[in-house]
């Protein structure tokens, strides 16, 4: 947790992300159909929008097959996109419009494969080296900024090893060395730690972070793993079948999930049925479910009266507390059933009337004895309530 | 990897939801594929062009030929008629033509399939395996090319000169028994069959043995151990087993076998056996003039007979396409042989020694003597004279170095085109890509002697003329090898993650520079060895040769054909020495470069 709060600090240390200039990276109405031997269309990329500062940190973050991937690889220009527009760094790169599609090694930008892609017959320093030399920066040059930024990357000391020779973690800084020595203002990562031990991934993040921080690029950063998309991102975009269904900070995707499907993908929740009773003033709601009456914020927009809706609550939300004879309002009597200690909190499965068996998490300092009596209240305005199906 | 299979399938079609570009896009984009094709070639750079440009190059020389002999065989004189038709059922002899290729190919067929089974059976499943053999057994005809092969055994067993008859009748003649020639002869039906059928085991061998290490020996073993013999299991489990590679190695051969020309030339002519190929061949080269429209009706027969198999092949391919059982392929199942180990060894050191290792010692005494004789005199041998056969005549030494020569740039544009082409393919599968490397792969599927009969027809004359040069020579070489080539480039390409371009591409190098910093460097041990393959296939190719080769462009195939009719025996024994030893030669060094390039950890 050292690192993270370390992190933090770094972060607010980068350039400012104002919007001012160009931005280093824009995306308009980017669609990208594929076509499968059966004939199904499948619309991995569907219109989307997205436009980066420059020095800002944006991940990409969505389950399996949501077409991540594909709309970084219609960035780098590996895809033919149907329709839209990529500019970067001010240079429009693609555009149905104007008939522009140029090839990737015109647009100037970093990348980072998930499987590496080091070239095996290539020692450490020639890896770095080759995209300063296909650029035709003087040899005098390329000798200290391979050197620099492979110190920066701490593999310094590689430099004549093989990539063959080296251990997963190296070669991925290998290959961040190399995305990031032509320096071009925008680099982009594909899934960069999924291919290396725990550990190893926290301490990368941090270093990724570091770099980023001395020198200053943007950022598109595609994972599947949420804990990494919150400790990278400036912004965090989630993806849900082609399309992005939230863009922000990753505090409010937290906090406050445009729908559902983000609420569930990110972070863990307790969910309830129930239907709306009556609307009150900036969004309070309450509905009632089958574990009685509950104060309520409205999550999404687009929520009357009578709808049927789930009320949703993060685990740490939930605050434990001995039964009030009276009941309160939003406090539920539970049933323990089992805790865990997980180190800085503890986690305890529960069993509430109408929630049927819920999480929640309280600090490890304090403990519960499976079967004791107890209560947990949910303060209304983290309990958010969302359509049940958002699309 | 299925994503990029399912890739190739997606760039292919138009893509979807094109209502929402302008039409005018979608017209100029998707209407026509070409104008695709030719988009995407103009954002890979010159060298997406260059690449559909070959491609494009190399169909037409593919598909040009082949019109010309079916023009020529349908139209042929401006009109369509049926005089070829009735020209060629008419012809002296076709029937006994055609009797005894059928003969040949299928009794060698049989022959080899149970020898090729045999042996691949004794490599992999018993302990009578010998590593190196099994590694060298499918080498075989490239070792010592076919044509150099069926010479040497002529000097071994010619009736009256042949070194193993005179062997035999100082043996009998100890006994008192006198011969004055024989008693063998391999100037007949045993002869010949027996020769198509040594040329024939490696295929089978070959195709058996994948067959087998893609089957489960585990259920030799279950056989085994439930009380079955030895034969029982052979019977009863293995073979069914490998019915499917059993045929396609039948079918292979009937391809083969159909187009097999070295052998019956050599020895068929003397025999005044003909067979279809040679008789194509010498009604184009040999006769004159030459009866060109008869040789495109034949070589009719030719076609169906290996369509025929083609289809069969697609069939039992198809229909057995569940049937290849287990996985791994370990050698798990060792079979004991017990007391017939080591004749099952000497059975096949033999094949060896016959196949190879006799034949050698013959071109080396025939050489060594200075002319062809069993009274060799091995005092006067003369080690020189293992070269001067090919040194001391101006002709032998230019056709030597003719065909090095054109095997060394042949062999090298060969397998440039076919990596550039694996390539373009592996990232750009378009329809139009994927029917040029279709058509491209063609004349794997055709007869070599039908490829030549069309490149005589479409090249030698006007507007080309170029008969008689070396350039006919090249681009036919390159059109019947490119297949194999591609092949191997394929292959190569597959082994180079795509993910290592796509990284030189995003680094900034465009299509060229990432092809030679990049894929080359990766892709070599695999080029390699497909490079030494090429060469040795066109220092030896003998069918198309004989046709487009002349006086004044002389290839060793076509000269020595020339030498045996005209019987400079030395000479012969020479240049088939000298092709064997180079074959080796390039064959070493390719296996030597692919070994350390691959050790170096790509
Ligand atoms: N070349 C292709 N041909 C056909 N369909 C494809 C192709 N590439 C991707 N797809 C489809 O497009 C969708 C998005 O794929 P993409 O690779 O972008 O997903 P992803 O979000 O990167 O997933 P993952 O997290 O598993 O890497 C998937 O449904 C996939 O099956
Ligand atoms: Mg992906």
């Amino acid at each position: 947790m050292s690192t993270a709060v370390s992190e933090r600090t770094l972060r607010q240390a980068t350039p400012d992300k104002t919007p001012s200039a160009t931005p280093a990276l824009v995306i308009e109405n980017v669609r990208k159909e594929f076509v499968r031997r059966d004939g199904t269309k499948v619309p991995a990329v569907d219109n989307i929008s997205l436009r980066i500062e420059q020095g800002e940190f944006v991940v990409l973050l969505g389950p399996s097959g949501c077409g991540k991937t594909t709309l970084l690889r219609c960035v780098a220009g590996l895809e033919d996109p149907d329709s839209g527009t990529i500019t970067i760094n001010g240079e429009q790169h693609y555009s149905s419009g104007n008939r522009v599609n140029t090839s990737p090694d015109k647009r100037k930008l970093g990348m980072i494969f998930q499987s590496y892609a080091l070239w095996p017959h290539m020692k450490v320093s020639a890896n770095v080296a080759y995209p300063l030399k296909v650029r035709g920066v003087p040899k005098s040059q390329i000798r200290d900024r391979v050197m620099n930024v492979l110190e920066l990357a701490g593999i310094k000391e590689l430099a004549e090893q093989y990539p063959g020779q080296l251990s997963g973690g190296q070669q991925q800084r290998v290959a961040l060395a190399r995305a990031l020595v032509s320096n071009n203002g925008l680099v982009l990562f594909d899934e960069p730690l999924s291919n290396v031990d725990a550990k190893v991934r926290e301490q990368l993040r941090f270093e990724i972070l570091k770099m980023q921080s001395e020198i200053g690029f943007a950022a598109v950063y595609v994972t599947h793993d949420q804990d990494e998309a919150m400790e990278l991102a400036d912004r965090i975009a989630v993806l849900n079948s082609g399309k992005i269904s939230q863009l922000d900070r990753p505090e409010a995707i937290y906090d406050r999930p445009a729908d559902r499907y983000v609420a569930k993908f990110v972070g863990a929740t307790n969910e309830i049925n129930g239907v709306v009773e009556s609307l009150g003033a900036d969004g309070a709601v309450v509905i009632k479910t089958e574990a009685g009456q509950i104060d309520a914020l409205l999550g999404e927009e687009g929520i009357t009266v009578g709808d049927t809706v789930c009320v949703i609550g993060r685990p740490e939300r939930f605050e434990l507390r001995e039964a009030s004879a009276a009941g309160a309002k939003n406090e539920w009597p539970v049933e323990v059933r089992t805790t865990m200690f997980m180190g800085d909190h503890r986690g305890a499965v529960l069993r509430a009337k109408g929630w049927g068996e819920m999480r929640v998490h309280f600090p490890s300092s304090t403990d519960v004895e499976p079967g004791g009596s107890l209560a947990v209240a949910l303060p209304a305005k983290f309990a958010r309530v969302y359509k049940p199906s958002s699309r | 990897m299925t994503t990029t299979d399912t890739k190739a399938e997606t760039d292919t079609e138009a893509p979807g939801g094109l209502d929402d570009i302008d039409a005018e896009l979608a017209m100029a984009v998707v209407a026509s594929p070409w104008a695709r094709v030719v988009a995407r070639a103009r954002r890979g750079g010159w060298f997406s062009v260059l690449s559909v440009v070959l491609g494009l190059v190399f169909a037409i020389l593919v598909i040009y030929p082949l019109v010309r002999v079916l023009i020529q065989a349908f139209f042929g004189d401006g009109t369509f008629d049926f005089s070829i038709a009735s020209e060629v059922l008419n012809y002296p002899g076709l029937g006994q033509m055609l009797l005894n290729t059928v003969i040949l190919v299928a009794s060698s067929m049989v022959l080899a399939l149970f020898f090729g089974a045999l042996f691949a059976w004794l490599m992999e499943r018993t302990d009578a395996r010998i590593g190196r053999l099994a590694a060298l057994m499918p080498m075989l005809p490239m070792l010592m090319p076919a044509i150099a092969g069926a010479i040497g055994w002529v000097f071994l067993l010619a009736p009256q000169a042949g070194f193993i008859n005179a062997i035999i009748r100082a043996v009998l003649d100890f006994f008192g028994v006198h011969l004055t020639s024989g008693p063998l002869d391999i100037y007949s039906w045993t002869g010949l069959i027996a020769l198509y059928t040594a040329y024939q085991i490696p295929f089978a061998f070959l195709m058996i043995t994948t067959g087998l290490r893609n089957s489960d020996a585990s259920m030799e073993e279950a056989s085994r151990i439930s009380g079955a013999s030895l034969r029982h299991t052979l019977m009863r489990i293995t073979i069914p087993v490998l019915r499917p590679s059993l045929g396609a190695a039948a079918l292979y051969m009937v391809w083969f076998g159909f187009s097999f020309y070295s052998v019956p030339v050599v020895l068929g002519t003397q025999m005044n056996v003909k067979v279809l190929p040679v008789e194509i061949v010498r009604l184009l080269t040999f006769t004159y003039p030459s009866n060109t429209k008869v040789a495109v009706g034949l070589s009719i027969f030719l076609i169906i007979a290996i369509g025929t198999a083609w289809y069969f092949q697609g069939r039992i391919l198809r229909s057995n396409r569940h049937s290849s059982i287990g996985g791994k392929g370990q050698r798990n199942s060792i079979t004991r042989l017990g007391k017939w180990r080591r004749p099952a060894q000497a059975l096949l050191v033999l094949y060896f020694a016959l196949t190879f290792v006799f034949p050698l010692i013959a071109q080396i005494l025939v050489a060594l003597n200075g002319y062809w004789t069993t009274a060799i005199k091995w005092s006067a041998l003369d080690i020189t004279r293992l070269w001067s056969g090919i040194t001391a005549n101006s002709q032998a030494s230019s056709a030597f170095g003719t065909s090095t020569l054109l095997a060394l740039i042949g062999a090298t544009i060969g397998m440039t085109v076919a990596a550039i082409f694996a390539l373009y393919l592996r990232e750009h599968r378009s329809r139009i890509s994927r029917v040029l490397d279709g058509v491209i792969k063609l004349p794997a599927a055709l007869s070599a002697i039908v490829i030549g009969l069309g490149f005589v027809l479409a090249f030698a004359g006007p507007p080309f003329n170029l008969g008689n040069t070396l350039v006919i020579l090249l681009l036919c070489y390159l059109v019947l090898f490119l297949p194999q080539a591609t092949i191997a480039a394929d292959a190569a390409a597959a082994q180079v993650d795509r993910q290592l371009s796509e990284a030189s591409w995003v680094s900034g190098a465009g299509n060229a520079r990432t092809f030679a910093r990049i894929n080359i460097p990766l892709m070599i041990p695999g080029l390699v060895a497909g490079w030494g393959l090429l060469f040795v296939w066109m220092t030896g190719e003998l069918n198309a040769s004989v046709m487009l080769a002349g006086t004044q462009t002389p290839v060793v195939g076509y000269y020595i054909l020339q030498t045996f009719q005209f019987g400079g025996f030395a000479t012969l024994a020479s240049l088939a020495l000298g092709l064997t030893v180079l074959n080796i030669v390039v064959l070493s060094i390719a296996h030597f470069i692919e070994k350390r390039t691959t050790a170096r950890g790509i």
